[in-house]
């Protein structure tokens, strides 16, 4: 069955969900794991914080962690079959693609949703390039609060020259960072 | 009219380091410069920040709502945040791609230069130093008299703003060389 999809989303976990959709639609690749989802949803949610109004994230053992993305991301209740799973790795379907290409058509002439997609496609273009470790790196040291509940942080830590260098040497952080994290 | 998305250390090289604000009114007037929150925290903090206050609020685009810094965030030094160099990139990569304009960004930090290399290849050749720019307004835009712009590139030469020397030299060289389009 079609899904219909309208400019007023019927509750929060639609909401969430568009995001999620959004997500996965505006790059033709699977994100990564449900770790990169959550965290670049995370990331998403402090450059509009409003986000934070109905996505909760919380203090977790592998850092900023929403139950709600996790929850929808595996079952979701609107977007049935948009999505899969598959060794990890969130993936688009046809179906997807499809809801993705209305939601944006229903959009079109909002300026605002045109610079949420951009927001979005270049957190995907930088963040689905960090492996776990080096993703949970850079989360523990820039928002270190969320290292609180954390299970997997001291062994990150331990690491944390390892990483660095792989982070510099793909150009993925500065070398004043690079040396920032090697004296944290 | 062409937009600008720059960190703060060019503005502070006009307030505080060549402490020349009249130049860099010029510019404010005759581009649409862009700041962002970080950006326009850190340049408040010049003494003579009173002397562009006007003309910031009049026309400078202020992208107030949003924290573009959060990007880009985890992957800059907190020295490189406090200027918002990851600021102007992101603000300036969302303008490109939505308006399609021409907007020059400002980036005069080698690792900030490099981040983008490496990361958003097809926008590195647009990135400008700052004496660029000042170049660019005598050659293209007769916003500066080739006399003030040789001011400004000796004044920028002895200050303390961090920028190649030899860049410095090159662009009065070629100044001396030839005259504006």
């Amino acid at each position: 069955m079609e899904i219909e999809i309208s400019k007023e989303p019927q509750d929060e976990n639609e909401v969430i969900e568009r995001y999620i959709l959004l997500f996965l639609g505006i790059v033709n690749r699977p994100i990564p794991s449900i770790l990169h989802l959550e965290k670049e949803i995370f990331i998403f949610s402090n450059f509009n914080p409003k986000v934070k109004e109905f996505i909760h994230f919380e203090k977790h053992y592998e850092g900023p962690y929403s139950q709600e993305i996790k929850e929808l991301v595996e079952y979701p209740l609107y977007f049935i079959s948009a999505w899969e799973i598959e060794n990890g790795k969130i993936k688009i379907t046809q179906k997807g693609k499809n809801l993705f290409k209305k939601l944006v058509e229903i959009f079109k002439n909002d300026p605002k949703f045109k610079k949420i997609l951009e927001v979005i496609r270049m957190i995907r273009e930088l963040y689905d390039k960090l492996t776990r470790e080096e993703l949970l790196l850079l989360i523990y040291i820039t928002f270190p609060e969320y290292k609180e509940k954390s299970k997997v942080f001291d062994r990150v830590y331990k690491k944390r020259e390892e990483i660095a260098k792989s982070l510099f040497r793909k150009g993925l952080i500065t070398e004043e960072r690079y040396k920032e994290i090697l004296d944290w | 009219m062409n937009k600008v998305v720059a960190d703060s250390s060019f503005y502070i090289c006009f307030l505080d380091d060549i402490k020349r604000p009249e130049y860099l009114i010029r510019l404010l007037d005759h581009f649409e410069f862009v700041l962002g929150k970080i950006i326009h925290k850190e340049i408040k903090k010049s003494p003579n920040y009173s002397r562009i206050e006007n003309i910031v609020k009049r026309k400078v685009l202020y992208f107030e709502y949003e924290n573009y810094g959060e990007i880009l965030r985890p992957f800059f030094s907190m020295e490189e945040i406090q200027k918002g160099e990851h600021e102007a990139i992101a603000i300036y990569i969302i303008l490109v791609r939505i308006e399609l304009l021409k907007v020059f960004l400002i980036i005069d930090d080698s690792n900030a230069r490099k981040f983008i290399k490496k990361n958003f290849q097809n926008i590195y050749p647009m990135i400008k130093y700052t004496v660029q720019l000042i170049v660019e307004c005598y050659l293209n835009h007769s916003i500066f008299k080739k006399e003030e712009i040789v001011e400004i590139l000796e004044l920028i030469k002895t200050s303390k703003f961090r920028i190649n020397k030899n860049l410095i030299d090159h662009l009065l060289k070629n100044l001396k060389k030839g005259d504006r389009k």
